[in-house]
């Protein structure tokens, strides 16, 4: 039992952090129609593309390392395009495909099954039909209204076919860990915003972090959340260290990762009272993006089935 | 990051668990309470000795020099083969380790090999009728009267006190004093308590109210300084806390388990309401499994574990209360009528998981440390 972080790995989530400082200001921004300002885009898709790529394929470091990459931009509420090029990076990593994006040096979004994915002008996009990954160009983007408002989304006229390979990486169970770990992020995030204001914000002459029916709310959305974390670094961990646990160690993290961020959004609007429900304040850019996470790649209650069912017939 | 065993530690889980399946050959539970008392002091017995008992004690009060994560290691073990509860568990877990931080080299010498042995088996006078969560309000009265304590007072919720020679006994020392600066701990005999078994929701007994009349209790099994027992009282409960994650886990693994074996026996493993039921549960009692490894791995390397552990103990509660009345409610575990009458292993289980949620730490204690050590928030109290 070495489950413990490297002082590496602790670096790269200090790094992510500092990068991603003012991604809820950025978010706000783009729900304005106003263009972001310092995006740390550029420098995460030039520097950390490859992060938890399997070396033969271009990349360095583990998923442990990508997980902690994106759980710390999804704290911060970073909206940009780097989230989705990642994914697809990690998709096309388990058709072995991962140095062809890389390679190209253009940015990608990952689509589903209506072609529709969390950007809206990159070069190429990465779908899947069946068991397998596909890499492709975009011949044209539409923009799409998002429930995360403050992430362009877009649906993709498919261009021609780049590569294609069969998913025998474990390339699903990787997307489905980094939207854990942005999930637990998020709800991380929205957590941190719900306990300063229940620090500062006063009623019947105290902080109402006083009240227990505050607090624990919060401790019990922190509670779920840390589970969720676990699963998360588990399953990040068994993609390199046990692929023969990933797929339900993935299913695991992304449902429970999923359910929890929801939970402590809501939390987190609950304890902003009437604040919570506007648009002036920031729970409803985490709430929202964790509604678009939990849906992406397996939401949270049809996982449970799998999960039992696959229980109940082993 | 690895959430296997060392090389190491899988060989010791390998020796362990070969001792285990060798000790436990033939073993069954016993039904009656009483009897099951007996396979305890049985059991303690045999695990001192085969040098088991005391795992994580140094070599030289008798133990095997090992780390928690040996002791949580064969725990786990131990538990998933159902084996009794050694009688001295509190004794061994918290008394000696508690004695070993604040007691005299007389006390040492004294205490430990009998607490290993189980010659002399311990009880923790810790909580009140009055004083629960809030135990620094506890107002059990000991007054100095020359070389000994004269205490009176009563406690409540004593494990293993009706089978106790020994109590680890907290005591108020000074009234005028701030509550946390006026309690002294003792060491004290039962021989003299008045002690009443309290029947529980399930019917067990394991528990028990303790009355105490004008006992006396000599200077000398003091254990630290006068008023300054809530630091020794902080040492009982962190050793409380620190080596039971592999084990909650295995406990509620079990209890998972069984409720796959029912599903799949009641013919229902097509409800798609129930599979995602299951789904669920299976996920919350898998992170209790890898947030005690990651528990147990920070403790290996003498860090202090992160927030991880606040979690375990509320989602350990939880599950298993979940599980225990997902049974019941869906007709898993037989007919409603046997809710509050013996026979049924689901509803004495479910019962007794309403303590889950009480024990060890309610889960508004839980929350409130969550949301003041991880959270920042203001204390409310």
């Amino acid at each position: 039992m070495q489950a413990l972080f490297t002082s590496d790995q602790e670096m790269i989530a200090d790094t992510a952090s500092r990068m991603a400082k003012g991604g809820l200001a950025r978010a706000r921004a783009l729900l304005n129609g106003a263009s972001p300002e310092g995006s740390p885009d550029g420098q995460l898709i030039e520097g950390w593309s490859a992060l938890g790529v399997p070396e033969a394929q271009g990349g360095s470091a583990g998923m442990v390392e990508a997980a902690l990459l994106v759980q710390a931009l999804g704290e911060a509420g970073e909206p940009g395009g780097f989230l989705t090029h990642f994914q697809s990076v990690h998709a096309l990593a388990g058709a072995g495909l991962a140095d062809r994006l890389l390679g190209s040096g253009a940015r990608a979004t990952l689509v589903d099954e209506h072609g529709v994915g969390a950007a809206r002008k990159s070069a190429l996009v990465v779908e899947r039909t069946g068991t397998r990954w596909r890499l492709r160009e975009a011949a044209g983007w539409e923009a799409v209204r998002s429930v995360d408002p403050a992430r362009l989304a877009g649906r993709v006229t498919p261009g021609s076919v780049i590569a294609e390979g069969e998913d025998r990486g474990h390339g699903l169970e990787r997307v489905q860990v980094l939207l854990a770990a942005e999930a637990c992020g998020v709800g991380r995030g929205a957590i941190r915003i719900a306990a300063a204001y229940a620090t500062t914000r006063e009623q019947f002459g105290k902080p109402i972090g006083v009240y227990q029916a505050i607090s624990h709310r919060l401790a019990h959305a922190t509670a779920d959340l840390e589970a969720a974390w676990s699963l998360t670094l588990h399953a990040a961990w068994a993609l390199e260290g046990a692929p023969e646990l990933a797929v339900k160690a993935a299913r695991m993290a992304k449902a429970a990762a999923g359910t929890a961020a929801i939970y402590a959004c809501e939390a987190c609007v609950q304890t902003h009272g009437g604040m919570g429900i506007t648009r002036e304040a920031d729970p409803h850019l985490y709430l929202k993006r964790a509604f678009a996470i939990d849906a992406a790649w397996g939401r949270a209650a049809a996982l449970n089935r799998e999960i039992g069912s696959a229980l109940l017939s082993s | 990051m690895d959430f296997r065993d060392t090389p190491e530690q899988a060989a010791f889980r390998a020796e362990a668990a070969a001792w285990l399946d060798e000790a436990l050959r033939g073993f069954a539970h016993a039904s009656d309470g009483k009897a099951r008392e007996e396979q305890s002091i049985a059991w303690q017995a045999r695990l001192h000795r085969d040098g088991w008992a005391g795992i994580a004690w140094p070599e030289a009060y008798g133990g095997r020099g090992l780390g928690h994560v040996h002791d949580a290691i064969f725990n786990e073990e131990a538990v998933k083969r159902d084996a009794p509860m050694p009688i001295n568990v509190i004794g061994v877990n918290l008394v000696g380790p508690t004695i070993m931080v604040h007691g005299t080299d007389e006390q040492k010498k004294r205490y430990l090999p009998r607490i290993l042995s189980g010659e002399e088996v311990w009880c923790q006078g810790f909580s009140e009728p009055g004083a629960g969560s809030d135990l620094a309000g506890l107002a059990t009265r000991a007054e100095r009267h020359g070389d000994e304590w004269l205490v009176n007072g009563r406690k409540i919720w004593t494990s293993w006190a009706h089978r106790a020679q020994k109590c680890i006994l907290l005591t108020r020392t000074d009234p005028a004093a701030p509550k946390h600066k006026g309690i002294t701990c003792l060491l004290a005999d039962t021989r003299d308590f008045e002690i009443r078994p309290i029947i529980m929701i399930n019917g067990d007994s394991e528990f028990n109210e303790m009355t105490i009349e004008n006992v006396r209790v000599p200077d000398a099994e003091r254990l630290g300084e006068i008023n300054a027992g809530w630091p020794v009282a902080t040492t009982v409960l962190t050793f409380e806390r620190s080596g039971a994650a592999l084990m909650l886990q295995v406990m509620a693994q079990q209890v998972l388990d069984r409720l796959i074996g029912a599903i799949r026996q009641s013919g229902r493993s097509d409800d798609p309401l129930l599979c995602a039921q299951l789904g669920k549960l299976a996920s919350e009692v898998e992170s209790l499994r890898v947030s005690g490894i990651r528990i147990m791995s920070a403790l290996a390397a003498h860090r202090e574990p992160g927030a991880e552990s606040s979690a375990v103990k509320l989602i350990w509660a939880r599950v298993i209360q979940d599980i225990t009345r997902l049974a019941i409610q869906e007709g898993l575990a037989g007919s409603l009528d046997d809710l509050g009458t013996s026979g049924s292993w689901w509803t004495d289980r479910y019962l007794r998981a309403r303590a889950h949620s009480i024990e060890g730490g309610t889960d508004e204690v839980q929350k409130s440390i969550i949301a003041e050590r991880v959270l920042g928030l203001p204390r409310s109290r």
